[in-house]
């Protein structure tokens, strides 16, 4: 379904190739200083005028890192943290879209709206009676306390995204099944989900990269150092008594690394949840 | 036992979504309604008891200067960033969706901003603004556009500015992949129709490709506007809303006179002001949809 239009003329393709490179230089420049400035011998850092492209690799920032901040640790929370957010939410959601994808109900189109509404609410609203509500279930400072409140984000937006992903798998399939005496739980596990997978792997990836990357309720919910995620305690690298910006940076290099390998494998879902979400599906 | 797993199967719409519905209203409706009613009362972060005030917080709030300052900073804020992410967003999208060599290559390249978590993107752009090591005031003074290092994050007639130039490049593949999306989905035969009828391609774009993604481009304006305009961590981070206030948005507002001044009724009201805000554009949002549905008849 790719256009065909007339044949770009060599200057309107020198063109378009001179705009891509300037926007993707700004797009992915700091990208390259983040990773270049923390690779470097120390003393090169702060040197002026910059050295755009040093030859000298040292990886001290690194060891600092690792060895002296708890930097494993937070990594560990992130992580699995990230990981139950995501395999909860995913198979919650999933039925959830099913359910308004497929069956008929009453207050089916409130249920819609109210999913929408709820996924572009203002999390700094919810912070402060998410925090009261937690101290008084006796879940304040706890891991669950935390994964139970992404879901106020990624619930609302996977529901959304699979919901329209459900819409566009042919329902013929699901009907031979019914002829055949299927029930309606069999044919969610036997077609629904195999035929949905790339939206099922969007809607996972979106919910694992949310949750690595929150920083508010993190910062708010959990208040000692053992339990704090990643963006908490970078954060509080920065804040803290010794500034260096080289550490900095080599623990933002190592917290954007799982997200870039996601990037880089996992494209074509990244665009089907990003386009999702904006053309239903 | 048959009967039972009947009546399940009948009724698996409404089983499916008691799980992820519950929790919703219990981590959702409840803080909200929990947070309309602080709003109305003088609860405090750390001293115990309350008792009601009435409007009394929103009209402290609205007495402030510093609330009029955020809420004309944060309007500032989103509309530039937005502005600039749309025409980024666009021209990108027009040249990836041209049929050259490469082009993956550039999509992910374009792409790459989306990927950092915002507390990364605050800390990284520190760096690269600051003015005694930033590498952009090195470009900027090599390139003759200024003469002396700028401290963009600490002087208030730059801050604004940068805060949007760091928050345009986060946001603009968004638009970019959004607007991309649309643009492939326009039947190839309006574009033979154009260029039988001798269409240039001003026109063309203007009669065929605008009125094909002008839906779509409603739809992502609108959702980024509600998400520009509770950003919270990446202005934080950046600024902390100053300096002296040149930054100081709604979201970061209301969490300094929460978290750190104690005044929970006055967050709240915060919050519900910034809430009323949303539900305007959030109408405009339903509107769009109502007219996308009418559109195409479906769905």
């Amino acid at each position: 379904m790719r256009i065909s239009m007339e044949k770009n003329s060599v200057n309107q393709k020198f063109f378009y190739y001179f705009l891509l490179v300037i926007f993707s230089i700004f797009s992915i420049f700091p990208l390259y200083w983040m990773i270049a400035s923390s690779v470097r011998p120390y003393a090169e850092v702060y040197q002026t005028p910059p050295i755009l492209f040093s030859t000298n690799l040292d990886f001290t920032a690194y060891e600092t890192v690792l060895t002296l901040t708890p930097f494993i640790r937070m990594f560990w929370n992130s992580l699995y943290i990230s990981i139950i957010t995501t395999i909860v939410c995913t198979i919650l959601s999933a039925m959830a879209g099913h359910s308004l994808a497929r069956m008929k109900f009453r207050g089916k189109k409130i249920i819609t709206r109210g999913v929408l509404v709820a996924y572009i609410f203002p999390q700094i609203l919810l912070v402060l009676p998410l925090y009261v509500l937690l101290v008084q279930f006796g879940l304040g400072n706890s891991h669950f306390g935390l994964i139970l409140t992404y879901m106020t984000f990624s619930f609302p937006f996977c529901v959304w995204m699979l919901t329209a992903y459900f819409l566009t798998i042919p329902e013929d399939l699901e009907e031979a099944a019914y002829i055949d005496g299927a029930s309606k739980f069999r044919v969610f596990t036997t077609i629904i989900i195999p035929l949905s997978k790339p939206g099922l792997a969007a809607a996972a990836i979106f919910t694992f990269i949310h949750a690595w990357n929150e920083f508010l309720y993190a910062l708010v919910f959990l208040n000692s150092d053992s339990k704090a995620t990643l963006a908490v305690g970078i954060y509080r690298l920065m804040s803290g008594e010794i500034f260096d910006w080289q550490a900095i940076l080599a623990s933002s290099t190592m917290m954007v690394f799982p997200i870039l390998i996601i990037y880089l494998f996992l494209q074509k879902y990244i665009v089907t949840g990003l386009t999702a979400g904006a053309t239903k599906g | 036992m048959n009967k039972i797993a009947h009546f399940i199967d009948r009724h698996l719409g409404i089983i499916f979504l008691i799980p992820g519905l519950s929790v919703i209203s219990f981590i959702l409706a409840y803080p909200v309604i929990t947070n309309i009613f602080i709003s109305f009362t003088n609860k405090h972060l750390i001293y115990k008891g309350y008792k009601f005030v009435g409007f009394d917080n929103y009209i402290t709030i609205l007495k402030e200067e510093i609330f009029t300052e955020a809420l004309i900073n944060t309007f500032i804020f989103t509309f530039t960033s937005i502005i600039f992410q749309l025409a980024i967003g666009l021209v990108t999208a027009l040249i990836l969706n041209k049929q050259l060599k490469g082009i993956i290559f550039f999509r992910l390249a374009l792409i790459i901003p989306y990927a950092f978590p915002p507390i990364v993107i605050a800390l990284l752009w520190k760096w690269l603004l600051s003015k005694m090591y930033g590498i952009y005031n090195f470009f900027l003074i090599n390139l003759n556009f200024i003469e002396q290092p700028i401290p963009w994050l600490g002087h208030p007639d730059f801050s604004m500015t940068a805060v949007v130039v760091v928050n345009v490049w986060f946001g603009f593949p968004l638009f970019t992949l959004g607007i991309l999306a649309g643009l492939q989905s326009i039947p190839s035969e309006q574009y033979e129709v154009a260029k039988i009828e001798g269409a240039n391609w001003y026109q063309t774009f203007w009669y065929v490709t605008l009125p094909n993604i002008l839906t779509i481009v409603g739809i992502l304006i609108i959702l980024r506007t509600i998400w520009v305009f509770n950003t919270f961590d990446l202005i934080y981070v950046l600024t902390g809303g100053g300096p002296l206030n040149s930054t100081m948005t709604l979201p970061i507002y209301s969490y300094l006179i929460g978290w750190k001044s104690g005044l929970l009724g006055e967050t709240a009201a915060v919050a519900i002001f910034l809430f009323l805000i949303l539900i305007i554009f959030t109408y405009f949002y339903f509107r769009l949809f109502k007219i996308d549905e009418d559109q195409y008849g479906k769905k």
